[in-house]
């Protein structure tokens, strides 16, 4: 499975926000969207998820043009993980995790013993089990995160779209969604993410789209991509990487900001 | 276990079928096999659901893991007591209409009940008195059946209607239905029609203040927050139908009309006809059995638009048809016994602290709890005073410190 944005302009009504944006997600690959706030990554996932037309450019699914595809179709196949909100109704975790088997279902179909099933085998592989019985509005943000993952995984998907996964979650939590992405990842899925913090993109990304404050779109891999002199451009932030060794002796890198006041 | 990552036959296998139209990770079904088989590790292609088989065949051939097992029984136990749960709810509402019929200025017995409405279906010999039979059949059962339906309809109608708007504190009259039929009626009863017509005008009028508040959003609004839009043209709507309603108050005749205005507005159902009931039955037909159909989706449309959307719903029909129908029911409800509040906001809120949120059950519960609820009230109007109470107004005084009960239960649960 394959996701092919090419050439893309996207934004509301006749106005493009951005334009030129060419990537491709293949499975067991991890894209990240680097930007500074306003630019339009927001407006970028939109257009990839259909929520939006495409001004110009084209988008494919494995070679097939997303307007060919229904709504049910493509959600199949790639599955979308939201910034996570408090819903209005306190509804149980397999409840929430469930909805994620709709794509799945037929029209008036709804979920019984196979798919609450499944719910449980996912909640398992993402080893969350705990939550089984808990209620999704009391657990921590972290948690819910992992939640709404396990809710796109629950359509075995072969993409996963992702906002911001790290948003809103403390250090700790940060780091363990993103060893559930590399996890995933590893496990043959596609993982496109937008993220605030270059850092993670050392972290778990192989290719990176780093939009630079004046609208350039860059496109390629992490070390190509992610240098001081582009997060400069792109944040207007004198910034330095370093490297250090991990305990098993790997070149970790880190991007250190300087205030200058 | 689950397994994502495809292996080298899979990916082989995919790219065959690239060159054909057919969907590569579509569930391989086997042509002649009946449900899923469970797969060996290297067949499956990724979806969980290759994995199992029929479940009730796996069980059968004692395949399923100690997990697995352990699973179904909760997931079977946690059915059973939902069944029961609903059984009993169905129970107490059999119980609630018997006891209904027995109440009143004429005192019924329970068997003459029985046997009265059993010699409507199967002739049996007459062994109870004539005036009995014309209270049951004539007075109560027509009331009986309104209350359940504007019980029922209103509730149904409230649950939806929260799912659709994501907030809880939405009531069915929210897109301006009730004001707009209170339009109809009043505007009718100007001009001295009694009955049908006022029932008619009030349906008529419901639909087109919900339709207006519909299209106003759709013209204000291109593409942004829908949910948002529709509540605030809805209330629009509502505030100009209210005053259209004051003006109708001011110009009636203070004599006969303003009265007749006045009782009709608090809502009531003690002058519901055969033939009211018989013009009822359509619209709550063609709005609960869609809703009842599309129930689960409303879980999903709670958690917004783009949510929905990325999880494969249509959003925009599902919304629409839902509107539809909960309209359909508001609106038929407002035109047989005038506006009655509180039922739709509050029965949904009282389903919620008994089985959950989830849409599946709460649905046909508040249609079982709306429709008992209604019928215990509608016995206080009728035999609390020697004269009647209006509906509308009882329902208010009942249901409001009710849901601060119910409130107050919930928090301390939580």
């Amino acid at each position: 499975m394959e996701l092919v944005i090419h050439n893309a302009s996207c934004g509301y009504g006749s106005t493009p926000i951005l334009t030129g944006v060419s990537l491709t997600l293949k499975q067991g690959e991890i894209v990240a969207i680097l930007g500074p706030n306003g630019i339009g990554k927001t407006t970028v996932f939109r257009s990839v998820l259909g929520f939006l037309p495409l001004l110009e450019g084209e988008i494919t699914l494995d070679g097939r043009p997303r307007e060919q595809l229904s709504q049910k179709e493509f959600s199949r196949h790639v599955g979308y993980v939201p910034q996570s909100h408090e819903p209005p109704f306190p509804y149980t975790v397999p409840d929430v995790v469930v909805m994620g088997r709709a794509s799945r279902l037929k029209n008036l179909e709804m979920p019984g013993l196979k798919e609450y099933l499944i719910v449980d085998k996912v909640l398992e592989s993402l080893e969350i089990s705990y939550l089984r019985e808990k209620t999704y509005t009391q657990i921590s943000g972290g948690e819910r995160q992992m939640v709404l993952i396990a809710r796109a995984l629950a359509a075995s998907p072969s993409l996963l779209v992702m906002d911001e996964p790290t948003a809103n979650l403390d250090f700790g939590n940060q780091i363990h969604v993103l060893e559930c992405i590399r996890k995933l990842s590893r496990r043959g899925l596609g993982v496109l993410m937008t993220t605030h913090s270059p850092d993670h993109t050392f972290l778990c990304c192989d290719r990176v789209i780093l939009i630079t404050r004046d609208k350039r779109v860059l496109e390629g891999t992490v070390d190509e991509i992610v240098t001081e002199e582009n997060l400069r451009e792109a944040y207007g932030v004198d910034v330095r990487i370093v490297e250090t060794r991990s305990e098993s002796g790997e070149w970790v890198r880190s991007c250190i900001p300087m205030i200058r006041v | 276990m689950l397994k994502y990552r495809k292996t080298e036959k899979n990916s082989e296998k995919t790219d065959h079928s690239d060159q054909k139209p057919a969907h590569s990770s579509e569930p391989v079904r086997q042509k002649g096999m009946k449900g899923w088989r469970r797969k060996t590790q290297e067949m499956s292609d990724g979806d969980p659901e290759d994995e199992l088989f029929e479940i009730d065949m796996i069980r059968e051939q004692h395949l399923l893991t100690e997990n697995e097992q352990r699973f179904i029984a909760a997931y079977e136990s946690d059915r059973r007591r939902n069944l029961l749960i609903l059984l009993l709810s169905l129970g107490i509402l059999c119980v609630t209409v018997l006891v209904s019929f027995m109440l009143g200025r004429y005192a019924v017995t329970p068997v003459n009940v029985i046997k009265i409405l059993i010699g409507q279906v199967i002739p049996l010999p007459q062994t109870w008195e004539k005036i009995y039979e014309t209270v049951v059949l004539q007075v109560r059962l027509p009331r009986i059946l309104a209350a359940l339906a504007v019980g029922s309809s209103l509730a149904v109608a409230g649950a939806s209607y929260q799912g659709l708007f994501r907030n809880p504190m939405v009531s069915p009259d929210l897109l301006g239905a009730s004001a707009g039929a209170s339009v109809g009626a009043c505007a009718m009863m100007l001009f001295n029609q009694t009955g049908a017509m006022v029932t008619a005008g009030a349906f008529v009028m419901g639909i087109v203040a919900v339709a207006l508040s519909y299209f106003l959003s759709k013209a204000v609004g291109k593409g942004g927050n829908m949910v948002l839009l529709l509540v605030l043209c809805g209330m629009t709507v509502k505030t100009l139908f209210t005053a259209i309603v004051s003006i109708i108050k001011y110009l009636a005749d203070t004599e006969e009309q303003l009265p007749a205005i006045t009782y009709w507005l608090m809502g009531s159902i003690a002058k519901v006809s055969y033939t009211d009931l018989a013009f009822f039955a359509i619209p709550f037909l063609i709005g609960v059995v869609p809703l009842m159909a599309l129930r689960w989706k409303l879980n999903i449309l709670s958690f917004g638009e783009d949510e929905a959307r990325a999880l494969g719903i249509d959003v925009k029909r599902i919304r629409l048809i839902c509107i539809i129908c909960a309209t359909l029911l508001t609106a038929s409800v407002v035109s047989i016994a005038g506006e009655i509040g509180w039922v739709g906001l509050m029965i949904p809120h009282l389903v919620r602290f008994m089985v959950g949120p989830n849409n599946k059950k709460l649905l046909p519960m508040s249609l079982i709890v709306g429709a008992t609820f209604m019928l215990i009230v509608d016995n206080f109007c009728r035999t609390m005073l020697a004269y009647e109470i209006p509906l509308g107004v009882l329902t208010s005084l009942i249901g409001a410190p009710f849901f601060i009960f119910i409130l107050y239960k919930g928090r301390s649960r939580a």
